[in-house]
């Protein structure tokens, strides 16, 4: 009898939510939202970019409440949410890191560029990929539940930081390019308001959605491992029979 | 303080062990004195103004020689069992974060003004008078980067890719400190008026304050075993 | 529409990081599943062994 979790935790209903969502957004930022006066049509690529970027602080703050829960209760479960949390916040990272140049391109003529936003995401990106390879190289599981809590705990209290200082930087070394896309107060016309809105929700769905199924992911890792170190234990009966 | 003193013991003991073998300390000078001279080609000598590039160039060196000096003495100490022993002993775990910390940073700093000497010779650099400032800045980017580097450094060296892992985690979150160190010397060569600068000094002195309190909070539960 | 291929590229870009993650993930657990399979039968071998 196989005493795996019940597959009927509701999370094909919100998966189904989170997919009719992102598709009502995509159109929504292609037939509603108005062509922006100064970049054109490029402009909704933005539409994408900063929920994204949003949705990557998001898991930011999920990882590190999971880590200090982590240290606090030292409950698996706490780690497995900051585990996970890392992992799907890496695929938003990665999502604005990528989108944010694409837009670059045609608005300033250059795919890359070291603009406060862009270089946080990117010191953001490297603080995950070594969150993960920390997970990946750092030793036994227990271990590794508390060296990445630290280093989660360290990091997110850096992240104002780095922030702070990237911006100050880029002040004292102005680019001629400025973002001037439709960031809230800067006067957004309501259609767009609503679209980010739209955009916002759907790209918070679809990250818990990404976040359920990895931690689904996470707790049969857990469970294989348990078993294995189950089977592999010398069993009590072979020690006793000696008499 | 019978704790201050206690940790100091395990300081002067480090320290002692470190100055009779000289491994880290020449080691990361000699490394430095490499970076020194690789970044004097990266530049064509014309176009290369020490007071533009300056800054960059001192703390690429500086950087690089501090992850190859932690690697070296977490390893050192890792080898040798010595945390393990000092874990029996009645400091806390937090104190021997203190510790490791002060060794750390005395290391760093002797061998980052070695490494402040040689960059001002070999690239001919006008310092004059503001030499004290640059050694305030310096010493206070030490500080930060040892806070950081003792909680990663004990963390990296109990991992499989160590040499790797070590830089990997903490350059990117020393970057704050990085911009405010490279802005910092910059104005200084440039003899730029430092009361305008001031933030970044003081954006160095908080970074410090912030990581070396986070470090003492966490040390306890790097060191479980 | 102006600029449509970056455009294109960009939604394109996000929603296959989105559906190659789940493929991704949907991988990962089939093959965990198979080991747990394997590892459940020779758990319960054993218990029908004793």
């Amino acid at each position: 009898m196989s005493t795996r979790p019940s597959r009927s935790d509701g999370l094909g209903s919100l998966a189904i939510v989170a997919f009719v969502l992102s598709a009502v957004s995509l159109g929504l930022t292609f037939l509603y939202a108005p062509t922006e006066r100064v970049e054109g049509d490029i402009q909704r690529m933005l539409y994408l970019h900063v929920p994204a970027a949003f949705t990557m602080y998001v898991g930011y703050a999920v990882v590190f409440f999971a880590s200090f829960m982590y240290l606090l209760r030292r409950e698996s479960r706490w780690d497995e949410l900051a585990a996970s949390a890392a992992e799907v916040g890496t695929v938003f990272t990665s999502m604005m890191i990528t989108t944010g140049p694409i837009w670059a391109k045609p608005v300033w003529g250059t795919y890359w560029t070291w603009d406060a936003r862009l270089t946080s995401a990117f010191v953001l990106w490297l603080i995950l990929i070594g969150y993960l390879m920390l997970r990946a190289y750092g030793g036994h599981a227990e271990q590794v539940a508390r060296y990445c809590a630290v280093l989660a705990i360290i990091g997110f209290a850096d992240l104002p930081i780095i922030h702070y200082s990237v911006q100050w930087w880029r002040t004292l070394h102005p680019d001629a390019k400025i973002m001037t896309e439709g960031s809230p107060g800067q006067g957004l016309e309501s259609s767009m308001m609503i679209t980010f809105a739209v955009a916002f929700a759907a790209a918070l769905l679809t990250f818990t959605v990404l976040l359920k199924l990895r931690l689904r992911l996470e707790r049969q890792n857990r469970r294989l491992d348990a078993l294995q170190r189950e089977l592999t234990r010398p069993s009590p009966v072979v020690l006793g029979s000696t008499n | 303080m019978r704790t201050l003193r206690a940790i100091l013991t395990v300081v002067a003991k480090d320290m002692r062990g470190e100055l009779r073998t000289k491994e880290a300390l020449t080691s990361t000078v000699v490394f430095a004195l490499l970076v020194l001279l690789v970044f004097n080609f990266g530049f064509e000598p014309g176009t290369r103004d020490v007071r533009l590039v300056g800054a960059g160039i001192l703390w690429s060196a500086l950087l690089f020689a501090a992850v190859l000096a932690m690697n070296r003495l977490l390893l050192n100490e890792r080898e040798g069992g010595g945390l393990e022993g000092l874990m029996l002993t009645p400091l806390s775990r937090a104190d021997l974060y203190v510790a490791k910390f002060i060794t750390l940073l005395c290391i760093l700093s002797l061998a980052a003004t070695v490494t402040v000497l040689l960059f001002i010779v070999l690239y001919n650099v006008p310092i004059g008078d503001r030499l004290p400032l640059l050694a305030t800045v310096v010493f206070a980017g030490m500080i930060g980067l040892s806070a950081l580097g003792t909680t990663f450094a004990t963390i990296a060296v109990r991992t499989r890719t160590r040499e790797v892992m070590l830089p990997l985690l903490l350059i990117p979150l020393s970057v704050p400190l990085l911009i405010a160190c490279v802005e910092s010397t910059s104005a200084i060569l440039a003899a730029r008026d430092f009361a305008d600068e001031a933030h970044w000094l003081r954006l160095i002195v908080a970074f410090d304050i912030v990581f070396l309190a986070l470090g003492y909070a966490t040390y306890p539960a790097i060191l479980e075993e | 529409m102006s600029n449509l291929g970056f455009l294109f590229a960009g939604f394109t870009v996000a929603w296959g990081l989105v559906f190659g993650y789940v493929w991704f993930l949907a991988r990962r657990s089939q093959s965990l599943e198979a080991r747990l399979d394997g590892l459940e039968r020779r758990q319960r071998d054993n218990a029908s062994a004793d």
